[in-house]
């Protein structure tokens, strides 16, 4: 794993890792936390005649696995739109998926997106929060201002538009983080979920993904 | 309504009766049917409703060229009630059998109106007891049940609707006594999918009965093409020419003072005051604009310009409500209306009698459009159409001269029709799979039978039927995909209900930008206007609309609550529809004129009368001269700034200009900011750069061409545009409706992600790469681009650096300033920067 795949720095005096492959990594609790799943989601539109192609679901899968076989952590936190409808045969897939790693503690913060009866997370060991505190962290899945820690979360699947040379331009997936006022969003980690695009705040760094490199605007 | 009642007398002194035809004797009692009818309302036929008529006997397919208001209708209308009478050797007054016979295809609802009553006006007075009806997206679903259950024989629609109507169960025995197809105004289709539309229904109903098929269109470019899409391959066709010829006169309006009159600019007000007179001197004057925020400014210009025009004067387009477009309408046609500012929504459909004058402000951008306004008035055959023309800007004047030259030499443009269109494939085929279902086989030749789908390979075909029925390439163990079965026969079905029922829902819609209802307070709708430019607006602002100042109340779902404002002044809403690129012919007939700039006096009124203009660009500059382009370099507080003029229309210089800027940029590292318009492109960069050398190593080579086209324009947002369409047509998206459950919520999407997930997932998707065909073709124009791009290469070129900036590029520097300002700031900002020039 090459240097450009993540960017390390110092939130709340903790360091964490800004991961190309969107998502954070905390690695003194050795927490691995991702935004918007949304898993499912290619499935739902296909079972209503809404061509997405199928590979989407797998691709999900398969990333997530080559970023726990490469961090080993031993907690992943979902911030919430794990799943993103009534229930298709995507979560089963990825109930059988999580049975390999049964060391692996689990906690999903609830998203809007997360209407599957509490019994199916449950059955794949699935802790739920509302939201979690790990000092000196809030992990929710929208903006919690009135927090106590600093807050990390999802929800509005940022991602920033580049503009190069003549009308070029670029719209990648972003983390932002403002350390003014003490949050960090996480891009969305899902394929097929779209996103919503971000301006530069005054107080505010961004780092672009491009799936294979990350990259803090300057 | 009677449709011809001053034909009478122009039709005596016509010369082109012709009182004897061979073929007539075979088919005398048919023929004796629409004489006598003629006869009885004071008419003789015109050669070419006699030619129509005896090919239709004769059981021919065929296309009749004629303009609006020329009798065409009688022509095909009176020839298809003859030749089924002879097919069921009927008597005219006899009750005919039940079952339909006649489809009449017609592009707009106005027209399908019209039809209507020329239709019933001569079934009532012939003594033909036949039933016509109507099917368009007005018709109540009482009325259309009541169709579908007892067909009349005749049926005037539209393309979308004969969709819907193959979309219901038992289709077949609707159409299975079909004798005769009419694609009326079919230059209106040609070049739209629409057209696709209906070729592929053709190519069903034509499985389904012997069917006669007859196109009527204006004159356009590719008549040939335009006949051969509608004809089935080996028929032999007749092709029928209205010898009518109309006679267009055109009048420029030429300002007085050359030296006040703007040298860029698009709103023209500068010379309203011309237009009183001819408003004052004609019965009804029609005002065509470009766009309809011209025509709302116009028309409030012009209540502020002469009060007394209040409550005679009306405003037609797009964005405004139905209702209130049809009673402009009715009021046109009745005479009630002194003047209507209206933009390409009049264009069509209905004709307007008492009409005399025609206006058109701005350049119309294209001969065929300029011809199809022109027409709308002196609708008797033979008589003269008038049309003024009010340039906005001096150069605009020899816009004006090249179209005079263009209609002189009878140009017109082509419209090529779309090739390959898998999107309404797609919607075609889940159209014939919610009803009764598909055989795979059968309806591949019948499809491949369209001109459309001509080269459509078999694994194309292959592919379509996958992607119905398996959602793409991949199928894995998961599989929930759901839309087409195979059902144990054979046939491809569609059983969800939900599904159909939302394609339904979703046959021939046009997708276009958000839109807005506008709606009192009180209750009353007003119209739409795009999302865009009410969400710049904030509660209490004021803005035009529908020719009334409204104040903003608040903005709830997808409405505009708005009260009328005091306020008078306000923001007028553009519409981004409206700019149109200065099309390929014009811009030939354009070039021509430029060409002979140079000479001393011209013969042409338009050009000497912007002489003082032409001598100032020629003093500061340069006039180009034939085999000569022009480049110009100017350097100001912005940086350099490079001209280049082509005269190739605003879409093909973006192509261009983002090229050769890509170019320069790869000899030497440098950022541009490009502008363009419909003469030319200019790039400004912080550095002064080399172009005399540039043009040495060829910059203008068409070397390598598509390759940087692709890499210097932001291809994919471009291809992202299209394929905005594409995903509406082929059902990809589903925009959800009021009211409906969370999981419905969940399936709404933004087309840009199917964009990306296809880009990523599956490159190989025929609509992913049907964006980027219909990109070069339709919005790029790459085969111009590069017949252009070679001009060039063999002009020799003149580089000039003007001291200032001359009259050519002050009309691009001014539509640059324009995309960042307001309409009101912008004339501010005109006016100093000439201020400064003088």
């Amino acid at each position: 794993m090459s240097q450009d795949q993540h960017i390390s720095c110092a939130l709340a005096g903790e360091e964490v890792s800004l991961l190309a492959a969107k998502a954070l990594y905390w690695p003194r609790k050795k927490i691995l936390v991702l935004g918007d799943l949304h898993l499912g989601k290619a499935a739902h539109f296909r079972k209503h005649g809404l061509a997405v192609p199928a590979t989407v679901e797998e691709d999900n899968l398969k990333r997530l696995a080559s970023l726990i076989e490469w961090l080993r952590p031993t907690e992943i936190i979902f911030l919430g739109d794990l799943f993103h409808s009534s229930m298709n045969r995507s979560w089963d897939q990825f109930a059988s998926f999580l049975k390999a790693y049964p060391r692996l503690r689990r906690c999903l913060v609830i998203g809007n997106h997360d209407i599957l009866p509490k019994t199916s997370f449950q059955e794949a060991e699935l802790l739920l929060h509302p939201s979690l505190h790990i000092p000196p962290f809030t992990f929710t899945h929208d903006r919690d201002a009135d927090c106590t820690g600093f807050n990390i979360h999802a929800h509005i699947h940022p991602s920033f538009r580049l503009r190069g040379l003549g009308r070029q331009s670029l719209k990648l997936p972003c983390f932002v983080i403002d350390r003014k006022k003490r949050y960090a969003v996480l891009p969305s980690f899902g394929a097929f979920t779209g996103s919503s695009m971000v301006s530069k705040g005054k107080h505010q760094d961004i780092f672009l993904c491009t799936g294979t490199s990350i990259s803090k605007l300057s | 309504m009677r449709p011809w009642k001053n034909w009478k007398n122009y039709l005596e002194t016509s010369p082109n009766i012709r009182h004897s035809d061979k073929e007539a004797s075979a088919a005398q009692s048919a023929f004796a049917m629409a004489e006598d009818w003629f006869a009885q309302r004071g008419w003789t036929p015109f050669a070419f409703q006699r030619d129509t008529w005896s090919a239709c006997l004769k059981g021919k397919s065929g296309m009749l060229n004629a303009p609006t208001g020329s009798g065409k209708t009688y022509a095909v209308l009176l020839g298809a009630i003859m030749a089924i009478l002879r097919k069921h050797k009927e008597h005219p007054n006899t009750k005919a059998k039940p079952g339909l016979r006649v489809l009449w295809i017609t592009p707009v609802r106005a027209l399908s109106k019209d039809i209507y009553h020329a239709t019933k006006t001569f079934l009532q007075e012939s003594g033909t007891p036949w039933e016509v009806g109507l099917r368009t997206g007005d018709t109540s679903a009482a009325e259309r049940n009541r169709i579908r259950k007892k067909p009349p024989q005749i049926l005037i629609t539209t393309p979308e609707s004969l969709h819907l109507l193959m979309a219901s169960k038992a289709y077949k025995e609707f159409f299975d006594s079909l004798s005769f197809l009419v694609a009326d105004e079919w230059h209106e289709l040609m070049g739209s999918k629409r057209a696709v539309l209906l070729e592929l229904a053709l190519s069903r109903l034509r499985s389904i009965s012997t069917i006669q098929v007859w196109g009527i269109s204006a004159t356009i470019g590719n008549m040939q093409e335009a006949m051969n899409v509608l004809m089935d391959e080996g028929e032999r066709s007749v092709f029928v020419r209205a010898n009518i010829n109309k006679r267009i006169e055109i009048q420029s309006i030429i300002p007085d003072e050359m030296d006040q009159f703007p040298w860029a600019g698009h709103l023209g007000l500068k010379q309203s005051k011309a237009l009183l007179p001819i408003i004052w001197n004609s019965k009804s004057t029609l005002i065509f604009t470009n766009t309809r925020s011209q025509a709302e400014i116009w028309y409030q210009h012009l209540l502020e310009l002469d009060p007394e025009l209040a409550g005679q004067m009306a405003m037609h387009h797009g964005s405004i409500d139905r209702s209130l477009r049809e009673w402009v309408e009715d009021a046109i046609h009745e005479g009630r209306l002194r003047c209507v500012v209206c933009t390409s929504s009049l264009d069509l459909g209905v004709d307007f009698r008492p009409v005399e004058s025609i206006v058109q402000i701005g350049s119309p951008k294209g001969v065929a459009r300029f011809v199809q306004r022109a027409g709308r008035s002196g609708h008797s055959p033979g008589a003269v159409s008038q049309i003024h023309l009010l340039p906005t800007n001096a150069l605009q004047l020899i816009e004006c001269a090249a179209l005079k030259r263009a209609i002189e030499r009878g140009d017109m443009e082509s419209r090529p029709p779309y090739i390959r269109s898998f999107d309404v494939l797609i919607q075609y085929l889940i159209t014939l799979a919610v009803s009764d279902g598909f055989e795979p086989e059968s309806t591949y030749q019948e499809v491949k039978s369209t001109h459309c789908f001509a080269s459509l390979s078999r694994d194309e075909w292959l592919w379509i039927l996958r992607f119905i029925t398996q959602g793409g390439e991949s199928l894995s163990a998961y599989e929930e995909f759901q839309k087409v079965s195979i059902d144990e026969d054979g046939l491809y079905r569609v059983h969800n209900r939900g599904i159909a029922q939302r394609h339904r829902m979703s046959i021939g819609t046009i997708v276009s930008a958000p839109m807005l209802k506008v709606k009192f307070q009180k209750g009353g709708f007003l119209g739409t206007v795009e999302e865009w430019f009410l969400s710049r607006l904030n509660p209490g602002d004021t803005f035009w609309f529908a020719g009334r100042p409204l104040e903003l109340i608040r903005i709830r779902e997808m409405t505009a609550l708005v009260r009328l404002s005091a306020n008078k002044k306000g923001t007028i809403p553009s519409w981004q529809g409206g700019r149109m690129p200065l099309s390929a012919m014009l811009s030939e007939n354009l070039r021509a004129i430029m060409d002979k700039l140079g000479s001393e006096a011209s013969e042409i009124e338009e050009i000497r009368a912007i002489k003082p203009i032409l001598e100032k660009q020629e003093s500061l500059s340069a006039l180009p001269e034939r085999n000569e382009f022009l480049i110009e370099k100017i350097r100001t507080r912005e940086g350099y700034h490079i001209y280049m003029y082509p005269f190739e229309g605003r879409f093909v210089h973006e192509g261009i200009a983002s090229v050769i800027a890509y170019r320069l940029a790869k000899r030497k590292a440098a950022s541009f900011s490009i502008a363009f318009n419909d003469y030319g492109f200019e790039l400004l960069s912080d550095q002064d750069i080399a172009i005399d050398q540039a043009i040495d190593d060829g910059l203008f080579s068409v070397d390598g061409l598509s390759r940087d086209i692709l890499s210097s324009l932001n291809h994919s947002e471009m291809a992202m545009r299209r394929f905005r369409e594409i995903a509406g047509i082929a059902g990809l998206v589903f925009r959800g409706f009021p009211g409906q459950a969370k999981k419905d919520k969940h399936l709404q999407s933004s087309t840009q992600l199917f964009f990306e997930v296809f880009k990523e997932h599956e490159p190989g998707n025929l609509l992913f790469k049907q964006a980027y065909e219909e990109m070069l073709t339709f919005q790029l124009e790459e085969a111009r681009l590069r017949h252009c791009l070679e001009r060039i290469d063999r002009q020799s070129k003149k580089l000039i650096e003007p001291p200032k900036p001359s009259p050519l590029c002050f009309s691009i520097l001014v539509d640059r300033l324009r995309e960042k300002l307001s309409t009101e700031k912008l004339e501010d900002r005109i006016r100093r920067m000439i201020a400064e020039k003088e």
